[in-house]
């Protein structure tokens, strides 16, 4: 008994202690915290604008060369520090940056005047020997260190890049490109000087581009930290305010989970994450500590079908998988009304998006009949997902179950399930392909033409691949318009998919967040943004 | 323990019972033995008492659910629970995608118990067996089995599993080789020491003495003496493999995702933690509220049967 009581008496201590420290702790850690503020403030009255953390939905970007990656992570991080010859409004028009002007000298020919007084940050001036530079590291094989640029596919017939004086470069294609100026919104110019002197990995410790903010520090999977550039040239002109940006510091955290981020957002730790996920839309616009922003995605959402593989190589399978998902009651209620039904393929907003489809009706009963006319009988699939979408994988193998189709759903990694679906092996899968140049020649081309480098449904009509072929070397709008037109008409009746929906993108921000919205291209440019008192 | 040697010493000596009845009333009178003593013990009594609930629940689990736990209805997603502000039709609400969590928790524990069951009672058949052959004889077959052991126990235990579970797919019987391959490898050892102390004692040598043979000896004169110790051990690891299958669903390497899981409720609720946090949370609390009696019960009758094993 008396050991016993000994023995409370421990324990006593200990927790007193315990709370001791914890209070102790506490105490010291506000202080610390008041007098970092204060220390900021005086910063901040010196030499104004403020920091802005903004979360990416991403474990890691992919690296510090602007040639060298295809993730919009990545861009939205070096679109900051690097300038192109043209880039997009928020609305997703195409508006001159580096460059002044531009003109078509023929439908396989392209000159852009550049602007004059622009420099880099490391103080060099930029010229058109830069731009030739950039451009032939991209477009030569083999031009980064015997590696050739990730970046090339972007620029399809480019083939050569000529300066014709100090301020003036001259593209010149190997056939007619259509979408060029869109093409060129993501490519970004860096010195040439510069990294001709310090090579490539040096380039990569400290980045140089012309951009508003310059490089101060940073760790892919981490954070990465810039800071005003005072000698910006001020941006593009149809972009107002021009000039110096506002802010002090922009740094861009890596938060994979999403809500993470939208903690992360609520006290204050970050002021701007993307991808806000739908439940909690709702939720962040009660706070009003927090503005929501919606923008129009630039992302098509597809279930896509194995063309080749019997069943599904019949267009009445394909036709009665599209009558069977209910596609208005997923966007209703797993997507709370953020996302748009698509009737065919494209984007509704894209250039030639065919304005008279119809989405496939809701219809298990005619979803039913179509199989029964095709001959299925006990038909088993399995859909694979990446795991951001499985609960809508879920919701369609239900939907399939109604209609007699015994459905499961499979998680993959992309990476994965990438090679998976180019196997031809999987069955049914959800995908997503960007189409931000918001033209079918990047969208249609890769995923619908044979052998295009994203058709994972395997679909194949040459007579689609005739008029997407025409279509690519028209220059006459209205010309190319009819053609794509046809091309979705047929694309709609073989139904190589069950058509989808494109999300509307929805990003939050602390309220003192000002002069921001989001883009259509998910890009955060922090040039005009500032941070109020 | 005492008394139960010595119960079954004297009962060897009984020549006019038939050998298996001997050892079926041998087992009989140490369950029950157990049994009065656990009252003494009460909170191995109450995680008794849960197990057995839980077992029901598992058994009866198609006649206690409102719903087919596969069956969603989106248009009732994410729906709170009774205690706050649900209502009865699904009295734990629903999940991300309109399915009915309390139909879906009472099938979890279908999962759970009988991953854990089957992996242990195989962990058990072949860990004892090899445990006592290598024991009994101790010759170049315990040299070679346990270092074998000896490597399989340099691996974490998890890794392992999710390496194996990488490799083989998803899959109910490939979950339960995953654990197996490894987790037979405690009672091996544990079986193999004890089977080196007691072949040594008297009663073997009795045994031995009166002409029976050696497989004789190792099934009804040594294993009825350290058959306690194979049970508290199997107790203890059942929780383990319990929470072991529950990570694994919860990485997706676990039960394939029609059939409804603990570990993969967990991980369904995780990106609602902010707006629907029962999701996750009563998976989990069925998780630990199971575990724990387990372990309850696993402590309690280590004190009964093997205060050896004891740690304080």
């Amino acid at each position: 008994m008396k050991k016993r009581d000994v023995s409370w008496v421990v324990v006593l201590i200990v927790l007193l202690m315990f709370s001791l420290v914890l209070v102790g702790g506490c105490g010291s850690k506000q202080e610390k915290s008041a007098q970092d503020s204060s220390e900021h403030k005086e910063v901040m009255v010196e030499e104004g604008g403020g920091t802005i953390v903004i979360a990416l939905n991403t474990d890691s970007i992919v690296t510090f060369d602007p040639a060298n990656y295809r993730d919009r992570e990545t861009e939205t991080i070096l679109r900051n520090m690097f300038d192109g010859l043209v880039t997009r409004s928020p609305d997703g028009k195409v508006v001159p940056q580096i460059a002044e002007s531009w003109k078509a000298l023929s439908p396989t020919e392209w000159e852009f005047k550049i602007r004059k007084g622009i420099v880099f940050h490391n103080g060099e001036v930029l010229t058109a020997e830069d731009i030739v530079f950039t451009f032939n590291r991209i477009i030569k094989e083999g031009a980064i260190n015997g590696q050739t640029a990730a970046r090339k596919g972007l620029l399809g017939p480019i083939e050569q890049v000529e300066a014709t004086d100090e301020y003036t470069v001259v593209f010149k294609l190997k056939e007619p490109f259509p979408v060029i100026l869109q093409a060129l919104c993501h490519q970004q110019i860096i010195p040439k000087d510069y990294y001709e002197e310090v090579g490539l990995e040096r380039f990569l410790e400290k980045p140089v581009g012309c951009g508003p903010f310059k490089f101060v520090e940073g760790k892919l999977d981490d954070k990465v930290i810039m800071e005003r550039f005072d000698d910006y040239y001020g941006g593009s002109p149809e972009i107002p305010p021009v000039g110096p940006p506002k802010l002090k510091r922009v740094i861009f955290r890596m938060i994979p989970e999403l809500s993470t981020a939208v903690a992360a957002l609520k006290t204050g730790e970050v002021n701007i994450i993307q991808r806000v996920p739908e439940d909690m839309i709702e939720d962040l616009k009660q706070d009003e500590s927090i503005q929501v922003k919606e923008a129009k995605g630039t992302r098509v959402y597809a279930i896509e079908i194995n063309n080749k593989m019997p069943p599904f190589d019949n267009p009445k399978v394909r036709k009665a998988l599209n009558h069977a998902i209910d596609m208005d009651k997923i966007i209703k209620e797993l997507y709370k009304g953020y996302a748009v039904r698509l009737p065919g393929p494209m984007l509704p907003y894209a250039f030639a998006a065919h304005p008279n489809l119809e989405p496939y009706e809701y219809n298990p009963e005619k979803a039913k009949q179509l199989l029964q006319e095709a001959g299925v009988k006990d038909l088993k699939v399995v859909i694979d997902t990446e795991p951001f979408r499985e609960e809508e994988a879920l919701v369609i193998a239900e939907m399939l179950k109604d209609v007699g189709i015994d459905a499961s759903v499979r998680k993959w990694e992309w990476s994965v399930l990438k090679a998976k679906m180019k196997e031809g092996s999987r069955q049914i899968y959800l995908t997503d392909w960007g189409n931000a140049y918001l033209d079918p020649f990047d969208f249609l081309n890769p995923k619908l033409k044979t052998g295009g480098r994203g058709n994972y449904s395997f679909y194949s009509n040459p007579e689609v691949d005739e008029l997407l072929e025409k279509a690519g070397k028209e220059v006459n709008d209205e010309k190319r318009k009819e053609l794509y037109y046809r091309a979705q008409e047929i694309i709609y009746n073989d139904a190589p998919w069950i058509f989808g929906y494109a999300k509307i993108s929805v990003e939050a921000a602390t309220s003192n967040v000002k002069n921001w919205r989001p883009s259509m291209d998910s890009r955060e440019n922090m040039h005009d943004v500032y941070i109020e008192e | 323990m005492a008394r139960l040697q010595e119960k079954v010493l004297t009962s060897n000596f009984n020549f006019k019972e038939s050998p298996f009845k001997i050892k079926y009333r041998k087992y009989l009178h140490a369950a029950v033995d157990i049994l009065s003593r656990l009252k003494k013990y009460p909170l191995a009594f109450v995680g008794l008492i849960v197990l057995v609930v839980y077992f029901l629940m598992a058994v009866f689990a198609p006649f206690l659910c409102p719903h087919d736990p596969a069956e969603s209805n989106i248009s009732i997603r994410l729906k709170p629970p009774i205690f706050l502000g649900g209502d009865w039709s699904n009295p734990l609400g629903t999940d991300s995608i309109g399915r009915d969590l309390l139909s879906r928790i009472i099938y979890g524990s279908r999962v759970s118990l009988l991953i854990g069951v089957i992996t242990v009672s195989i962990s058990v058949v072949v860990g004892s067996s090899l445990g006592a052959v290598a024991g009994y004889f101790h010759g170049r077959f315990d040299a070679l089995l346990s270092r074998l052991a000896d490597l399989l126990l340099a691996f974490p235990f998890l890794i392992f599993t999710i390496g194996a579970m990488a490799f083989m797919g998803p899959g109910f019987w490939n979950l339960i080789i995953a654990l197996s391959f490894k987790s037979w490898v405690e009672f091996y050892r544990l079986v193999r020491g004890e089977m080196l102390s007691e072949k040594n004692k008297e009663y073997v040598e009795a045994a031995k003495a009166l002409g029976q043979n050696d497989f004789t000896i190792i099934l009804s004169e040594i294993m009825p003496n350290i058959f306690h110790s194979i049970l508290v051990l199997a107790t203890l690891r059942l929780g383990y493999l319990i929470v072991a299958e529950a990570s694994l669903s919860f990485l997706g390497l676990g039960v394939p995702p029609e059939i409804p899981a603990w570990g993969s409720m967990i991980q369904s609720g995780k990106n609602h933690m902010m707006n629907a946090f029962w999701i996750s949370t009563l998976p989990g609390m069925a998780l630990v509220v199971l575990v724990l009696s387990i372990n309850l019960l696993g402590e309690g009758l280590r004190d009964i049967l093997d205060p050896r094993l004891r740690i304080d």
